[in-house]
Formats: structure tokens, C-alpha cells, sequence
């Protein structure tokens, strides 16, 4: 830190991102602690105390079912984003060519159209194209609505990034290649890291394209939140929420103390 | 619309003496998008200009141009994206600035902390704002408490609910578009124009918020674009009096079943915010755009 | 892709029927029928899924060999996939709760389903004329109101328009089939129809200012938290808030109940036609029909179901509920959300 976090400065920041920590996590902390509560609908406070939406939550094995699944399909389109995201962003901010400014556009419509719209049109084609079915249509959808977040996130920091030291490394004999891989992955890494976080995410959490594209038997755990309220809100939901949430932190503490840090 | 490839014959850019490197790095994305999302995205966006029979015509979008409900509809949609990437940039910024520069090991944890709010289920996650923006919620408790209003307010089922829940859920892309450009910012650069005479204000407004523009321009694209299309927060918590052109886009597709008109809803709202991104990149000075 | 799933399945299936009489048990043989089969269906999610599955599709693949998915699928949509997958379905059966097979139908998604005796019980508009669709259950619609805020309880639509009530109605938007039919039934209250839809839309212009909600998830904290004394919804949903430990109930208005048809349809050109008749035929057997009434509630339509005396007291008779016009409600549908978003919800 440049200056004094007790300075006006530093205060003034401090406080404003204290408001956020509070806004990002209040109403996480509803979803979490209401299914403690003994009634069948959420409450909050909640009134009374009991174990049981939690017990049921972890009881029922198709909640299981659903998180490695939807874990798999999160891991495997993080890296497909992040790789094709990232060489893409490399080539856009590396090489001037006509149309440069339409890709960039191209890479950002897939957040901008509702992914039901997508997820329509895409069941359509892929019906109409006869291509064989399964899994792998389910993460091509979802790696397009995936691939801008490590795109947009990638792209300020290598548009920053001193190309001179690139050249510097290629005149000193480096292959294109060695030299990317010396010089420019360190710098960009967190980029790269937030955004195939954010790719994680994204799937982990997607429902419309998972409802249309996903093969029978195969229910994510979102689609399985998503509709066991179609017919009425059951507190069991949120404590599978609020189980997600306590297994990350979990993780994240474990990671933490035994020197896993993601920090770039 | 914009699927015009890169041409490689005249672009031999600075880094690179072959042009195949730039197109094998791009292929596989481009692919990708041309085959499974430009294709069948035209094949359904082209629906708007046909009327039932299939015959080519304009009158859906003189219908969507011509109801000032309809453009009413688009207004409120914009106002909501533009409210809350202002949100998300006035916290965020302070927050993906604090976190970046901490020294304390415990920044990691609490980055990893601000992304819950993606974890949670969209459904799951507009019950827990419900129950805090119901009239005798939290929320409305503590506007009374704080004396800024006199009795009670709803505020679910109405659009600034619904802004104050999306930009809770977009916060973190904020926070991680921000946080990996300040990271990349050498403090240095701070301290150099503080030994300039420089105030820290100045140092941190001069110096570092003018780098990380770029960043600042990616998480606004981001939050805004993921504002205007998301279904399940306006649907949930706005309510039908909240209503946006996700949520209409939504009704027709699954319930009237008139993919035609949602075409051109789709459409509208695509070529609406592209627009709004290039004149926000103009504004920015070209920002994260290359000039 | 659709002959080579068809060819597979043609494949396992001879495999299987000349494999079991290898086996040498015969009568095994006809005793499971679908052995080896699989049979995907949607369903709806939740708690709702698991009860069908276990008065339904547990006992039908015990009984007949076969393996069925359910795939937790809203009915909206559910039938934006199966129009999306025409020609060429990964799904065999579906589950409406809104009157979307009325759509499919007519968009030609749909076959025959084969005819039972069970099916020929049903009464006239519980079945679709060319045998496309069955109801397997119906839900009445009618009054839920907070016990411990009514003394008497409400008897009718008009009692939504009681100034004390004022603030504390709810209702569905239209987009949700709940809505449509409390906009119906309000026109029918004050001297319309679905052919005269004017009166409802005068009517509910009056509750405008009340709180309108999108989905049935709502209804918990609506009630819980939210000073609702008085909404249209029904016993489905009662049933399951009242467990829920919620001091609602659900009372028939004297304009009369209408029927939300819970019905099943089978995709053209799926792979397991046969697997899905057979299935829709036991979703009709008497014994299904009371387990589902039992855990949710929901009213018979096979009318040789005879309910156990305390369940029937809580569960609507079929021929007690209104039968409205569907048809003319899909045709008008599009017309009425466009009015009813300039009317009401602004």
C-alpha cells in the first residue's frame, strides 16, 4: 500500500469496500442460515433450530450426483475457455488485421443475446445437423458463453503489456513460443486465472443451456435446484446452496493454510 | 454481422515475421463460434424478418419501433445495465484496489469469498434478496432505521430491487476484472509520482485508475452485458412490473411461442448494446478498444 | 442419427427376446416386456418428481424391465425443447402441467398413444380426440387464504375486491397458467367468458396495485413473510405449504374450481413409443392415482380411482372442478399477456 489506510484516503476506501464485502455477502448468508430454521419455508431470522434441510440436502444422493457432474463439465470448459480465450485475446492485441474490432464483438454477443435464445436456436441446429449426441454439445454451448469472460479480462493487460520485452526476449534467441511462455504467462497469469475462474463459475452455475442441450440422465446440479421449485419453494434447496457455499470456503481455508495460493 | 475473418495477408504484425501464427491462434475460437454460434444464431435471428408463411418482411421491427411500449420496454433494460455496472464499478473499485494491494495473505481468502455470490443458484439467491426486500424485510427495517424513509418500502417487485440484487451477483466479474489489472500495476509507479509531489489521491487517480482503465471498460462490458440478458433475477425479483427484454424475450419463446417476434427483440437488444459498448469505448479514450 | 438410435434400439430389443428364451424362463420373458429398455420422460422437479416416481415409474420398471429417466424440466420449457428437437427427440415422453400439449399437437410434435381400456374410461375432455394426449391428474384451482386472518372463510372471486383485504392480495401474472385462469374465472364472476374477456381485465385492473408475483416458488414466503392473507392458487401447492407448517387453506369458490390438466404426450419419432404407452397407461391405474393423490393432492382422473373417505375430503372430486375453454384460452393467450403487460403490470 501507498499510503496510510488510516489516512482520508485509505478510509474513505476502506469503508466503501467494507459496504461491498457486507452487500456481496448478506444475502449469502440468508441462503445459509435460513435452512436451519425448523419451518418448511425460509424464514429469517430463522425461527427455531433444526438440522434436518441440511441432513436431507446431504442425504439425497442426486444432489451428489449432480455437483461431480456439473464440477466435470465446470472443470473441462474452464480449460477449454481459457486456452481458446486466451490465444485468441493474444492474437487480437498482437497482430493488426482488418476486423480486429469486429471479433472483439463477436466475442462479447454471446453475454448480450439471453442465453435462452441461444440455447433454443442451438437445440434446433444441432437437431436439424444430425451430429452425433451427447456431453460435448452441452460444453461447445457453454465454452461460447465462457470464452468472453477470459477474453475481456485477458485483453487489458496484455494491451498494457510492454511489448519490448517480448522483442527482448525474441532478439535474444527465444522462439516465438519460449518467449510467450517466459515473458508474458507470468505477467498475465492472475487475468488468466480470474477469468478461467470465472469460465468455472459460469458453467458451474448455467441452467437454460444445460435444460435444452444436456443428455438424458445427466441433470446438473443447477437444473436440479432450478426446477425442484417449479411447483413450490423447498428449504432443501437452500441448504444445497448453503452447503456449496461452506464446501468452497472450506477448500479455499485448507488450500490456504497448507500454501496453495492462487495468487499470480 | 461480424463474422468477417481475419485476413492474414496484410497484417504481419511487429511480434510475429509468419501471419499463420495469428490465424492458428485464432481458429480454434473462431471455429468454434462460426460453427456453433454465428450459424445457428443467424439461422434464428433471420426469423425476425419473416412473417409466419416464411416470406421476407420488416413488420416485426416497424411493430417492436413503432409501440412505445415496447421502447419503453428497451429503456427501462438500459437504465437497469447502466445502474447497475455504476453499482458494481463505485464498489468495486475500492474493493478489487484494497484487495490487489494488501500484503496480507488472507487477500486471497477474501477474493475467493467475494465470488459466493456466484456460487449460489440464481433461484436460490433471489429467495434470500425476497425475503431481505419484502416490506417488512431487512432492508427496509434499516431504511426506516437510518431515517430515510417513513414507513414501510417494498422493494421487491420493482426495478430497483431488481438492480440492487443484479449488482450484488455481478459484483465479483467486477471485482476479478479489477483485481487482475491492478495486480499487474507496479506500486512503484505510485510511489514515483507521490515522490513528484503528487498527493495520494492525485498519485492514485493519475496513475493507477488511468492504467487500469482498460480493466475498468472489460468489467463494465462484462456486467453490463450479463445485466441486460439475464432472466432469472428480473424475472424472480423484478416481477411482471419490472419487466425487461430478457423477460419478454423469455415469454414469447416458451409461452406465447412466437420465436419470430422474439427474434427481433434479440436482435435489437444485440445491435443496441454493441453500439453502446463502441461509443462507451470512445468515451473511455478508446479504453479497451484498440486505437 | 434417428434410424441409427432406432436401428440400436431394434438391435437391443431382438437381442433381448431372443436372449431370454436362452435363459429358458418364458413366462419371465413376457413378464418383463421392456427388459433392456430405457424410457426418458420430463417430470417435474422437487419433491413433485420424486412422488411420481414412486407411485409411477419405480413399480412400471420393476414390473416391466425397462429403465426411466425423469428429467426435472418446467413444462414451458420443455416444450421449446421438444419443438427444438423435432424430427429427431432425445426425450420419449413429456409431462405438461400448462396446457402446452394443446400446442404441441397442433405443432405435429406428438403420436398416438396406444389405447387402453383405462384410457377409453376417461371422461371426454380428459383425453385428446385423436388419443395424442391423456390427463393423469388434474389440480383445483381455487381461493388460498390465511386461517388466522379470516373468520369465516372466503366463498368467492369477489371477496378479492374487499377493502380490508386491500394490501394483502397476491396473484400470478399471466404468463403463468394460474394467472390465466384467475383472469378468466374473474371475467366469469362479473359476467364474461373466455370469449368475453373484457369484465376480467376491468376487474383485475382493480387489484393492479396488489402483489403480483411470477412464480409458484413465491408462495412460501408470500404467506410466511410477506402479509398475504388471500391469493388464487391451489391444493397442490396448500397441501404442500400447509406441511411446510404454514396456516393456510385452500377453499373451492362458489364460481366453481377450474382443472389444471397434468398430462402426458409422447414425442413423434421417439425411440421408445411403446415403452412410453405402457408407462402413460400406469400412470392411469387406480393404485398409481391414489399415491399421487395422497402425496400431493391431486384430484384422479381415472374415474374407476375410488379414494379412501379421509383423503377424498381433502381432494376435489373430477366432476365437481369447471372444465374452461383451453382452446380458446391457447388462441387468445397471445393477445391477453400483450394486453394484460400494458393493463396491469405497468
Amino acid at each position: 500500500m501507498t499510503f496510510r489506510l488510516l489516512s482520508p484516503l485509505g478510509l474513505s476506501l476502506l469503508i466503501l469496500a467494507s459496504l461491498a464485502m457486507i452487500y456481496l455477502l448478506v444475502p449469502i448468508a440468508v441462503v445459509v442460515v435460513s435452512p436451519f430454521g425448523d419451518t418448511g419455508f425460509i424464514a429469517f431470522p430463522p425461527q427455531g433450530l433444526t438440522l434436518k434441510w441440511y441432513a436431507a440436502a446431504l442425504n439425497d444422493g442426486r444432489y451428489l450426483t449432480g455437483f461431480l457432474l456439473s464440477l466435470r463439465l465446470a472443470s473441462i470448459v474452464a480449460l477449454i475457455s481459457a486456452s481458446l480465450g486466451m490465444c485468441a485475446a493474444y492474437a487480437i492485441t498482437r497482430y493488426d488485421f482488418p476486423g480486429a474490432k469486429a471479433l472483439e464483438a463477436l466475442f462479447l454477443s454471446p453475454l448480450i443475446l439471453p442465453t435462452l435464445v441461444m440455447a433454443v436456436a442451438l437445440t434446433a441446429y444441432f437437431t436439424r445437423s444430425g451430429l452425433p449426441t451427447g456431453t460435448w454439445r452441452l460444453v461447445a454451448a457453454q465454452s461460447i458463453i465462457c470464452i468472453p469472460y477470459v477474453i475481456r479480462i485477458v485483453l487489458p493487460l496484455l494491451q498494457r503489456f510492454d511489448r519490448s520485452l517480448e522483442e527482448a526476449a525474441l532478439s535474444l534467441g527465444a522462439t516465438p513460443i519460449r518467449s510467450f511462455f517466459l515473458v508474458l504467462v507470468p505477467v498475465i497469469r492472475p487475468a488468466l486465472i480470474a477469468g478461467a475462474a470465472m469460465a468455472f463459475i459460469t458453467s458451474f452455475d448455467e441452467v437454460v443451456l444445460a435444460l435444452f442441450l444436456s443428455v438424458p440422465g445427466q441433470t446438473t446440479l443447477p437444473v436440479m435446484i432450478y426446477s425442484s421449485v417449479q411447483l413450490g419453494f423447498e428449504p432443501v434447496v437452500a441448504a444445497v446452496a448453503g452447503l456449496l457455499v461452506c464446501l468452497t470456503g472450506v477448500v479455499m481455508v485448507i488450500m490456504h493454510f497448507f500454501g496453495l495460493r492462487t495468487r499470480g | 454481422m461480424t463474422t468477417a475473418l481475419p485476413m492474414p495477408a496484410e497484417n504481419a504484425g511487429r511480434g510475429g515475421k509468419i501471419p499463420l501464427v495469428p490465424v492458428l491462434l485464432l481458429a480454434p475460437a473462431v471455429l468454434l463460434y462460426l460453427v456453433f454460434f454465428v450459424w445457428p444464431q443467424l439461422a434464428l435471428l433471420m426469423l425476425g424478418f419473416q412473417d409466419r408463411g416464411g416470406a421476407f418482411t420488416l413488420d416485426l421491427y416497424v411493430r417492436f419501433l413503432s409501440d412505445s411500449y415496447y421502447l419503453k420496454l428497451l429503456w427501462r433494460t438500459l437504465v437497469m445495465g447502466v445502474a447497475t455496472t455504476m453499482i458494481t464499478i463505485l464498489l468495486g473499485l475500492p474493493l478489487a484496489y484494497l484487495l490487489a494491494r494488501a500484503r496480507s495473505r488472507w487477500a486471497t481468502l477474501l477474493l475467493i469469498i467475494t465470488t459466493f455470490p456466484l456460487l449460489v443458484s440464481a433461484v436460490v439467491r433471489s429467495f434470500g434478496w425476497m425475503v431481505l426486500l419484502y416490506r417488512n424485510g431487512f432492508v427496509s427495517d434499516l431504511l426506516q432505521w437510518l431515517s430515510l424513509t417513513d414507513g414501510p418500502t417494498q422493494l421487491m417487485y420493482t426495478l430497483p430491487g431488481t438492480i440492487i440484487a443484479l449488482a450484488q451477483v455481478l459484483l465479483p466479474i467486477m471485482v476479478l476484472s479489477l483485481y487482475a489489472v491492478f495486480r499487474s500495476i507496479p506500486p512503484d509507479l505510485e510511489l514515483a509520482a507521490m515522490s513528484l509531489g503528487a498527493r495520494p489521491t492525485t498519485a492514485l487517480w493519475l496513475v493507477t485508475i488511468k492504467l487500469a482503465k482498460g480493466g475498468i471498460f472489460s468489467g463494465s462490458l462484462l456486467v453490463f452485458s450479463m445485466a441486460i440478458s439475464s432472466f432469472a433475477t428480473p424475472s424472480l425479483v423484478g416481477g411482471p412490473r419490472a419487466a425487461v427484454m430478457a423477460t419478454s424475450i423469455y415469454d414469447l419463446t416458451v409461452t406465447v411461442l412466437d420465436w419470430n417476434f422474439a427474434a427481433v427483440q434479440a436482435t435489437v437488444l444485440l445491435v443496441a448494446v454493441l453500439l453502446l459498448s463502441l461509443i462507451y469505448g470512445r468515451l473511455l479514450n478508446g479504453g479497451g478498444i484498440k486505437t | 442419427m434417428n434410424i441409427h438410435l432406432n436401428r440400436r434400439s431394434v438391435i437391443a430389443g431382438m437381442a433381448a427376446m431372443t436372449a431370454t428364451p436362452l435363459i429358458g424362463s418364458k413366462a419371465l420373458a413376457q413378464a418383463k416386456p421392456f427388459e433392456g429398455r430405457t424410457l426418458v420422460s420430463t417430470g417435474f422437479g422437487g419433491s413433485t418428481m420424486d412422488i411420481v416416481a414412486d407411485a409411477v415409474f419405480k413399480p412400471f420398471d420393476a414390473q416391466t424391465g425397462a429403465t426411466t429417466t425423469q428429467m426435472p424440466m418446467q413444462s414451458n420449457a420443455a416444450l421449446a425443447r421438444m419443438i427444438a428437437e423435432k424430427g429427431s427427440p432425445q426425450i420419449d415422453m413429456y409431462q405438461f402441467s400448462g396446457g402446452q400439449e394443446v400446442d404441441a399437437v397442433r405443432e405435429g410434435l406428438t403420436q398416438a398413444i396406444a389405447e387402453t381400456d383405462q384410457i377409453d374410461a376417461l371422461a371426454a375432455d380428459m383425453r385428446d380426440p385423436d388419443g395424442n394426449w391423456v390427463a393423469w391428474a388434474v389440480i383445483a384451482e381455487g381461493l388460498v387464504y390465511r386461517t388466522d386472518k379470516f373468520d369465516t372463510p372466503p366463498t368467492s372471486y369477489q371477496d378479492f375486491f374487499r377493502p380490508e383485504l386491500k394490501g394483502h392480495i397476491a396473484f400470478p401474472a399471466i404468463t403463468n397458467g394460474y394467472g390465466t385462469d384467475f383472469l378468466v374465472m374473474l371475467a366469469k364472476t362479473f359476467g364474461g367468458s373466455e370469449d368475453n374477456i373484457d369484465p376480467g381485465f376491468e376487474a383485475m385492473a382493480k387489484l393492479k396495485d396488489e402483489t403480483i408475483f411470477a412464480a409458484a416458488s413465491d408462495i412460501p414466503t408470500l404467506f410466511g413473510q410477506g402479509d398475504i392473507w388471500l391469493m388464487p392458487y391451489d391444493t397442490g401447492n396448500t397441501y404442500k405449504n400447509q406441511q411446510a407448517g404454514l396456516p393456510i387453506a385452500f377453499t373451492s369458490p362458489k364460481e366453481g374450481s377450474p382443472a389444471v390438466k397434468i398430462t402426458a404426450c409422447i414425442a413423434k419419432d421417439a425411440a421408445n413409443a411403446d415403452v412410453a404407452s405402457a408407462a402413460i397407461d400406469r400412470m392411469l391405474s387406480p393404485e398409481a392415482q391414489i399415491k399421487i393423490a395422497e402425496g400431493m393432492r391431486w384430484t384422479p382422473t381415472n374415474p374407476n380411482t375410488k379414494l379412501p373417505a379421509d383423503l377424498a375430503q381433502h381432494v376435489p372430486d373430477v366432476t365437481q372442478l369447471v372444465s374452461l375453454d383451453r382452446a380458446k384460452i391457447n388462441e387468445s393467450r397471445a393477445a391477453w399477456i400483450d394486453r394484460w403487460n400494458r393493463e396491469i403490470a405497468s
